[in-house]
């Protein structure tokens, strides 16, 4: 069965939308220098500021719908990520090909009590955006194991 | 076993490629000079010692490297020591040595020492696992014996290998001829010609100008003849000497390819270590049938220091790929499989992508030349036209490119285009890492699918993609990829 990420997570999304706000400042900030001290027309920053605004508002419109979409499903042969909101993205990795798995937590998803599941391959790093440090673990040690069982069975 | 040295020819190699390195610094310390355009000789003595105290720190470092560096060949691998403050030991197990690359300059081979890079598959660096810059020739010797303890140990040259190719020089000719490497040569060229005014001493161009000014047209046209001339001759005999007596043999399961005029490449790869198969065209080489064939290994520097893929076939008549790669490389298929392709009703979506990309470019460049640059306007915008179209015949041509096959539960063979050029990867389903599908929502009602083979390939990855197929092809694919589950 795929499962669906904890609702947690679109409060974290949020969070880390609104931190894009900061950058986009730095940039405005730029343009405005560019304005005062080379004297560029106003309208650049402007387009910088409405460009800020659209970014933000489109990226905090879509996380209920990015959370709709996002799912993963370990079966025993395989982890299947699905997620995107406008472009749905299905990836398939095998489980004899994974490497290694690793956990990791931003200071945003650690707030929530969330983590991020790596899922690396020879050639690819994937990710379960964040589950609860439990699941997390839980699911490390599942993926783990079968990727154990699965080069056993090769041997 | 005791540890060796490296060759002491191996320091002067280590002092010269390190002075290349950084000769635009001395380029540049002298031009800066030059063109002043008054020789002042103070500025140029001191500028003379200031490079010498570099050059001579240059060579102490190398002195250093070649002092403290040592291998030993062992019985499960090869260990390296260096370093002076930040000791090194790497030890490299013969069994996960990827590929094996001997090059051998023809200044080395009367001492009978070559360059010796070893790669595994570790991700961990930039740079080869481990180079030799100058040893005896039975060290790689020793080592390919080690690595195929199964295989009779006697020197690989009397072994007879199963299956040969040479490239024949008709077919290098015409490799030397259809390459593209003319367009970044002539593009230098250009370049210098037009700094060699700003770089060269004032004074000269004033008085060369004064004399040629009636000649100009006839001058510049000259000049660009001969810059065209010049840049095709580098680039044909700079393959030419690169390919020179190309050969690929197999023996057991280790292919080798040997080339080169003035440095005498050799690699060895294990068939089984080969991820991927391609088979790459230019458009110029499509319209002169021929194909290129190369492997894509899971270590850098497989055959070029800039170049991951290792060249199994320089050129080919695309007709005859298959026939006579096969003996090589036993998974191939025999003949080409039809492939699934887009359906011609969606071709237009390849052109407009690419067309869209270009507009980008266009769009800033338009509105670059509108806000500063006001007598370029006309120029900007026929430029930005041509991009457009230039843009949707890369499409257009991507997306007759564009296919996929599923051969059987092992194989598959994907075809894509890109910068008119199509790529044809015969790809086992062991080596595909992981696999991926996107659908955009206006994507869904239509059917349409984009489809992604991730390949692991030098240190990183290759993504095949594959766009706007058909959803039943992609799930077919899904489906060949991991059969047990639902997709």
């Amino acid at each position: 069965m795929a499962e669906q990420l904890p609702a947690s997570i679109k409060a974290a999304w949020r969070i880390g939308t609104l931190i894009t706000i900061f950058w986009w400042l730095v940039l405005c900030g730029l343009l405005g220098c560019a304005v005062l001290v080379w004297h560029w027309p106003n309208w650049v920053l402007w387009l910088g500021l409405g460009a800020m605004l659209l970014h933000v508002i489109i990226k905090l419109a879509l996380i209920p719908y990015r959370y709709a979409t996002w799912r993963y499903r370990i079966t025993p042969t395989a982890v299947y990520l699905t997620e995107g909101a406008i472009t749905r993205k299905e990836t398939a990795i095998p489980i004899s090909r994974i490497q290694n798995v690793t956990l990791e937590a931003s200071p945003i998803l650690r707030a929530y009590g969330l983590q991020a599941v790596q899922i690396q391959t020879a050639s690819t790093a994937d990710e379960i955006a964040g589950v609860t440090t439990a699941t997390a673990a839980a699911l490390r040690d599942q993926i783990l194991t079968l990727a154990q069982e699965a080069r056993d069975d090769e041997a | 076993m005791k540890p060796s040295r490296l060759h002491p020819l191996a320091l002067v190699l280590m002092i010269g490629g390190s002075l290349i390195k950084y000769s635009p610094v001395f380029i540049f310390g002298f031009w800066r000079d030059f063109a002043h355009g008054t020789l002042n000789q103070e500025d140029v003595l001191s500028t003379a010692a200031l490079l010498a105290i570099v050059a001579g720190l240059i060579a102490l470092a190398s002195l250093v490297r070649y002092w403290r560096f040592r291998y030993t060949l062992g019985t499960s691998g090869i260990t390296i020591e260096s370093g002076l403050w930040r000791k090194q030991s790497t030890h490299i197990p013969y069994a996960n040595i990827q590929t094996l690359q001997r090059q051998q300059w023809f200044f080395l081979q009367p001492f009978g020492l070559e360059r010796l890079s070893i790669e595994t598959a570790g991700k961990a660096d930039k740079k080869a696992e481990a180079t030799l810059a100058a040893v005896p020739t039975r060290v790689a010797v020793a080592i390919e014996a080690h690595r195929h303890p199964d295989q009779p140990v006697t020197p690989t040259a009397a072994d007879a290998p199963d299956h040969t190719y040479t490239a024949d020089a008709h077919a290098l000719n015409l490799y030397a001829l259809t390459s593209l490497g003319v367009i970044p040569i002539i593009t230098g060229l250009l370049w210098l010609v037009n700094k060699a005014d700003d770089l060269a001493p004032k004074a000269w161009v004033a008085s060369v100008e004064a004399t040629l000014a009636h000649l100009a047209l006839a001058l510049t046209l000259g000049l660009a003849v001969l810059v065209l001339v010049l840049g095709m001759g580098l680039s044909y005999l700079n393959l030419w000497q690169k390919y020179y007596r190309f050969t690929l043999t197999a023996t057991g399961e280790t292919l080798t390819t040997t080339r080169g005029l003035l440095a005498r490449n050799t690699v060895s790869v294990r068939t089984q270590r080969i991820q991927a198969v391609r088979a790459k065209a230019s458009i110029l080489r499509q319209w002169c049938h021929l194909t290129t064939v190369q492997g894509l290994t899971a270590s850098r520097a497989a055959d070029d220091e800039s170049d991951d893929d290792l060249v199994l076939m320089p050129v080919v008549t695309t007709a005859k790929v298959l026939a006579t790669m096969q003996p090589f490389i036993a998974w191939l298929p025999a003949t080409m499989p039809p492939l699934t392709r887009p359906v011609a009703t969606t071709r237009w979506r390849f052109a407009r992508n690419a067309a869209m990309g270009y507009a980008i470019v266009a769009g800033l460049a338009l509105v670059a030349s509108w806000l500063w640059w006001p007598p370029g306007r006309l120029w900007v915008t026929g430029g930005a036209g041509l991009l457009l179209v230039l843009g949707t015949a890369q499409g257009a041509y991507a997306a007759r490119q564009t296919g996929v096959a599923v051969l059987d539960t092992n194989r598959i063979v994907a075809q894509s285009g890109h910068w008119f050029a199509q790529e044809t990867f015969f790809i086992r389903r062991a080596t595909v890492q992981t696999v991926s599908r996107a659908q955009s929502l206006w994507m869904a009602p239509l059917g349409l699918t984009h489809l992604t083979l991730n390949l692991r390939k030098g240190n990183g990855n290759e993504a095949v993609t594959l766009k706007y197929l058909n959803a039943a092809t992609v799930t077919a694919v899904m489906t060949w990829f991991q059969p047990h589950d639902s997709h």
